[in-house]
């Protein structure tokens, strides 16, 4: 890779605090989905911002398929950028793709994290026999087709769904963030979504965890919170918002900082 | 063929002239052979104060940081400056002439400047006098208009629209200059938009497009056929100054069969309607000119007339309600109305108009029981009467039917419309000032399809046709029209706390042109000129310009002056449909000297803050020592100079209390209870309990309305639509960080800011923080129920049984003294309390440990840095406090008297229904939740709850099971069984109370 890994994936610290707090993004969006989130911890944290490899706003090129092929790839990237930062101790919020890479990271190096808040977070989407992902392996596929046949039909019809589409602001914001993504790459990451498993693991993460679920999510089912609350090694709480959506940062920024607040706090 | 400088020059005023040679040096340096529109474009956006670049600043779409878009805007605009080609000959020296398109320009900004209403009559008056058709050459255009024609230049608007902006917008940017900057123009709110300069000027082009005149008499139409078609009060009087003619109107068009607009219901009914009109016979009657028998013929012949027609509804329009004020012997008449209405309900109606809410309440001060007899339904109306819009459709395009949804926000002291009351009194002070001017209002000449409102009052006809109103002294008259204006907004926004339905809607301010029928006399327009034009140069900041003196035309320097000749009125559309439908046009005519009229009598509640304290202690009932320190920052802050909002802090216990003064100062201040935006800024509290008493009103973070949003865009949101509101933040010190910075700003600048950087002002706001309540227990003897204990109260169900077990241990007891049910055990184990025949046995308090909930793991012990994190609140909190108008401090509720009071009730009833025989126990579940329920609602409320469904409960029981000596009757509340929310009676008590 030429440039380096805070050039490439516009890695941005920003906030006065004494303590890091990193904040990473889900698949489909880019560092800019916190943005109204970052005020509320810019004075007592600094904030690390990043984008994933996979975001629209990374350079298509970086996206190497072999790399990334699994979840690691990710995690690699996670812990390169808080090395290069010489960051030692860190809070992690994780939205969905990046809550599995935090768990990743955490098992890799639990002495790095001080704690994982872990938003939409699911170990495995896939339904399994005793297990609730929320997804049946066909209709994963078929959405695949989907995504395939027609980018754009996608981003329209899944935005509204995994926002809510009462918040046009921000089921606006998600599909250009989700549109800025070559549709190639949000394919190719989907699938390595769909098709890691993390349950195997979750017993292995001594870090304490905070589990923020909303009401209602259309990719994350309820049960998934208190199957994680139950599977997490650490300590870990579950958070529940009353809201509706999978990106409750956009669609509900003051509650969520509320909850990021307290979970932080704890 | 270009033209020279040095005469496009004299077409221009200094100011424009400047600009126009800036432009010329740009293509000078740019060794262009022409100074084109681009020249000009580039030259007026280099200077850092230009008024094209202010009007960019504040059209400019907020989409792009504004650095970011000017930037654009050079870039575009020096690249399409390099395109052009430069001259061949070195002609360093000339100056490049002007190219047509610029010329053009400024042709039609001349053409404008003269067609415009604040300058027309000028030009007219020019030309009478001259007698000359180039009247066109000697008006000097002024660089607003410069810019603005600029700005229609096909090539320039490109490169404004390459640079994201819209040239549309940047007009209408630069016809309302922002306030601060426009000291002269100050009474020129909304200055007229005119052909030219409409975005979409095809619409006003063709000059008939009025077509919400039409629309609005059917949404009249439509409104009267819904209350007709009610169960009650379905007989609709229409009230308001133009409310005759709609009822004449409507009637009209039943006559005509025009049925269209009524709702099926009726229209089903019906084999047509009849119209039977009596108000000439009832005017008659009145007058005396029609004896008492022929008037009961009449009612008679209604009568008979509703009998026979089978399947048909039958009006009766009454005419206009005010007669009934003048004649005696109307009684009769309004009682056989009302056996009409009475007899032949569903068939027949009655419908009539008044004038105006005081006429309507003289005559129902003498008729108490008409409403009731009548089964009246009061329909607001405010209409243009559509001839007069016809009037003015050769100036269509001057009309200002392009009105601004933003009008609201941008100037909201607008934005209030009055009530019908108020407009009644403010159109008499306006007829008092009329009436003192010598003059006559031109608007005469088209008065002939006026309203009878509109008309000019005779006497004043007699003074002379056609004179003209000098320009300046219609600025006079129309400031005092404006005081007039302001002063009865003011009076009625705090006066008449039942606005009408144009309330909380935007008044737009448009300029209506003389017509061109229109022949100035003048000789008279000298006298007048003179009188008046003393008075204008102490006025007009503009140069006094004696521009009667018929010398010579170099003395006329551009003049902008108001005419101040019509105000219009929008009021709200009940559609969402784009503003503009329902329009009041007044026509404001002769200035005059005007009277002060006395109008002291008319105190409005902020201004005297002993009758503010009166109405909010009458709202709220207890804590007057705060009410009285609200009332007073009221008064002082809203009555003095400059801001109207004010800035509250209520700490110290019952957050009830707090809650309720500030619906009420909602309902005194702003005269509706519902404009209460409130908010709880503590987030632990936002996960609320579903049975809880107190949860119910509260904005909550997880509401619908509040998605994608923060605390403070919500408020932003609410308040751009209702200026006028309480804003209740409680548990400020629980707020997060982001929301306080955002207070600490808007208290100091008086502007809430969101995210991304917009700003809401707030004007006419109140602002109510509260902080969490203290937590010092207030141990009295008595009962000791804490606040505490009240909040955690529950909407529980309740139930009434017998039984012959042991009471629990927390359970009050309400024995009566002579009863022979007496255990020791139990009375050691509590206090003693005698009221009236019973004795009170109240658990002993005892002192609630405090308890871990086991849910939420301890502080992690590595959070060293929450000290200084709370520390900072604190400060936070105290820079806060003293930033506020006035920090109240309130009492605590005594729960205790109250319970006290409750109690006797209770027993009483108890003893009512049972006798002295046998003993009460009321759970302490129960007895919180009455007193939570007390707390919340208004008087009286669980005392009515007791003395009908308590009372009602215990009969029951006692009619069904046996009871003796022996047993104790039981209050319970049922666990987990949630009382509905449409309770009737009392807030969060059972409208029943079940059985075993």
């Amino acid at each position: 890779m030429g440039p380096s890994i805070l050039d490439a994936l516009n890695v941005r610290v920003v906030g006065s605090g004494k303590k890091f707090l990193v904040l990473a993004h889900g698949l489909g969006t880019d560092q800019s989905v916190w943005s109204r989130i970052l005020p509320y911890f810019r004075t007592h944290y600094k904030v690390i911002l990043f984008d994933l490899v996979c975001a629209g706003s990374v350079n298509p090129d970086y996206f190497d398929f072999r790399r990334y092929n699994t979840l690691d790839g990710f995690v690699d990237d996670l812990l390169q950028i808080l090395d290069s930062l010489r960051v030692d101790r860190c809070f992690y919020v994780g939205h969905s793709l990046s809550s599995m890479i935090g768990i990743l990271a955490a098992i890799r190096r639990p002495e790095l994290f001080a704690k994982l808040i872990l938003i939409g977070a699911s170990p495995r989407f896939l339904n399994d026999t005793d297990y609730h992902g929320g997804f049946e392996e066909a209709e994963v596929e078929k959405v695949f087709l989907a995504m395939e046949a027609n980018y754009e039909a996608w981003v329209n019809g899944y935005a509204p769904l995994a926002v809510g589409a009462d918040v046009p602001a921000a089921v606006r914001e998600f599909s250009r963030t989700l549109f800025n993504v070559r549709p190639d790459i949000s394919l190719f990451v989907s699938r390595t979504v769909f098709n890691s498993d993390l349950r195997e693991k979750l017993g292995l993460v001594k870090v304490p965890c905070c589990i923020i679920q909303t009401a209602k999510d259309v990719s994350v089912p309820t049960s998934v919170a208190a199957y994680l609350k139950e599977h997490l090694g650490g300590r870990s709480t579950v958070e529940m918002m009353n809201v509706e959506g999978h990106l409750p940062h956009l669609s509900a920024p003051a509650l969520l900082a509320h909850h990021l607040s307290r979970a932080l706090s704890r | 063929m270009p033209t020279p400088v040095s005469s496009a020059r004299q077409c221009l005023t200094d100011e424009a002239a400047r600009a126009l040679d800036d432009a010329v040096a740009v293509a000078r340096r740019r060794s262009h052979s022409q100074t084109t529109s681009l020249h000009a474009v580039s030259a007026l956006l280099s200077l850092p104060t230009s008024t094209l670049r202010d009007a960019c600043a504040r059209a400019r779409s907020s989409a792009y940081s504004p650095r970011l878009q000017f930037r654009a805007l050079e870039l575009c605009v020096s690249v399409s400056l390099d395109r052009l080609p430069s001259s061949k000959s070195k002609t360093l020296e000339n100056e490049p002439p002007v190219s047509n398109s610029l010329m053009a320009a400024i042709k039609r900004s001349q053409a404008n400047q003269r067609r415009q209403p604040e300058t027309f009559h000028f030009y007219q008056m020019h030309q009478q006098i001259h007698g000359s058709q180039s009247s066109l050459s000697c008006i000097k255009v002024e660089l607003k208009h410069f810019i603005l024609s600029i700005l229609d230049d096909p090539i320039v608007s490109r490169v404004f629209g390459d640079a994201g902006f819209r040239s549309s917008d940047i007009k209408i940017a630069i016809l309302h200059p922002p306030s601060s900057v426009s000291g002269f123009n100050k009474s020129l709110k909304f200055p007229p938009i005119f052909l030219c300069n409409l975005p979409d000027s095809n619409l006003n082009r063709t000059g008939i497009n009025f077509p919400f005149a039409v629309d609005h008499e059917q949404e009249d139409f439509k409104r009267i056929g819904l209350v007709l078609v009610k169960k009650t009060s379905k007989n609709p009087l229409l009230i308001g100054v133009s409310a005759d003619a709609v009822v004449t109107e409507f009637t009209e068009s039943l006559k005509t069969g025009k049925l269209n607009f009524l709702p099926s219901e009726i229209e089903g009914l019906s084999e047509g309607f009849n119209v039977i009109d009596i108000g000439k016979e009832i005017r008659e009657f009145v007058s005396g000119k029609l004896s008492e028998d022929l008037m009961n013929l009449k009612v008679k012949e209604v009568r008979a007339k509703t009998e026979r027609c089978g399947n048909c509804g039958l009006i009766v329009n009454f005419g206009e309600l005010k007669v009934f004020l003048d004649g005696g012997a109307l009684e009769h008449v309004v009682l056989q109305l009302g056996d009409l209405v009475r007899d032949f309900g569903g068939k027949l109606w009655l419908i009539g108009s008044v004038g105006s809410y005081e006429v309507y309440m003289k005559v129902l001060a003498k008729f108490p029981n008409l409403e009731k007899d009548w089964d009246l339904n009061l329909l607001p109306i405010s209409k243009l009467k559509s001839s007069l819009m016809g009037s003015f459709v050769p100036f269509g395009g001057f009309f200002a039917a392009q009105t601004e949804v933003e009008s609201s926000s941008s100037k909201p002291e607008e934005s209030v419309a009055r009530c019908d009351v108020c407009n009644a009194k403010y159109e008499q002070e306006v007829a008092v000032m009329k009436k003192g001017g010598k003059t006559v209002s031109v608007a005469d000449q088209q008065s002939a399809g006026l309203a009878s409102w509109l008309q000019i009052p005779e006497a004043d006809s007699t003074k002379g046709n056609n004179v003209v109103e000098a320009k300046d002294h219609g600025g006079v008259f129309n400031a005092r029209i404006m005081g007039l204006q302001r002063k009865w907004s003011d009076i009625c926004q705090r006066l008449h706390h039942k606005l009408p339905p144009q309330q909380g809607t935007s008044q737009i301010r448009a300029r209506i042109p003389f017509p061109h029928h229109f022949q100035p006399d003048p000789k008279r327009v000298e006298i007048n000129g003179q009188d008046s034009n003393k008075e204008s140069r102490c006025r007009n900041l503009s140069p006094p310009v004696d521009f009667f003196a018929s010398t010579s035309s170099s003395a006329i320097t551009s003049i902008t002056t108001d005419l101040g000749l019509g105000t219009v009125y929008v009021s709200p559309d009940p559609d969402p449909r784009p503003p503009a439908p329902k329009t009041r046009l007044r026509t404001f005519d002769v200035p005059g000297s005007a009277k002060i009229d006395e109008t002291s009598k008319h105190v409005s509640n902020e201004k005297d803050f002993k009758q503010l304290y009166r109405a909010l202690a009458d709202k709220v009932g207890y804590q007057n020592g705060s009410i009285q320190a609200i009332s007073q920052t009221i008064t002082r802050v809203r009555t003095g100079p400059g801001r109207r909002n004010v800035w509250f802090m209520f700490s110290g216990p019952d957050p009830v209390g707090k809650k309720k003064i500030s619906s009420a100062l909602a309902e005194v201040v702003f005269g509706s209870p519902g404009i209460l935006i409130s908010i709880d800024l503590n987030f632990e509290n936002q996960t609320s309990h579903p049975t809880s008493v107190f949860n119910r009103q509260n904005v909550n973070f997880s509401d619908p309305s509040f998605r994608g949003k923060t605390a403070m865009e919500f408020i932003a949101e609410q308040l751009t639509k209702k200026p006028q509101s309480v804003v209740f933040l409680e548990h400020i010190d629980k707020a997060d960080f982001v929301t306080k910075d955002n207070l600490s700003r808007a208290i100091k600048t008086g502007k809430l800011s969101d995210a991304r950087g917009r700003e809401t002002r707030i004007t006419d706001a109140i602002f109510v923080f509260t902080t969490s309540n203290s937590k010092e227990e207030n141990e009295k003897e008595f009962l000791s129920y804490s606040e505490e204990r009240i909040l955690n109260a529950k909407a529980l169900q309740m139930r009434i049984s017998v039984e012959k077990t042991e009471p629990g241990n927390s359970s009050l007891l309400l024995s009566p003294k002579d009863s022979v049910f007496r255990n020791p055990e139990m009375s050691k184990k509590r206090k003693i309390i005698e009221i009236g025949n019973f004795e009170i046995l109240v658990p002993r308090a005892k002192k609630l440990k405090s308890c871990f909930d086991l849910n939420l793991p301890l502080e992690e012990t590595e959070e060293s840095d929450n000290d200084s994190v709370s520390e900072t609140k604190e400060l936070w909190l105290e820079d806060f406090l003293d930033q506020v108008d006035e920090k109240v401090v309130f009492d605590p509720f005594d729960f205790d008297s109250r319970a006290e009071t409750i109690l006797k009730r209770i027993s009483k009833c108890f003893e009512k229904s049972f006798g002295r025989n046998v003993v009460l126990e009321i759970e302490n579940e129960v007895m919180v939740q009455i007193l939570a329920s007390d707390w919340v609602s208004d008087k009286n409320g669980a005392e009515n709850w007791i003395e009908t469904v308590l009372y009602r409960g215990f009969m029951e029981v006692k009619q069904k099971e046996s009871v003796d000596n022996e047993s104790v009757v039981k209050l319970v509340v049922v666990e987990g069984v949630k009382i509905e929310e449409d309770d009737a009676l009392c807030a969060c008590l059972p409208s029943r109370i079940m059985m075993k």
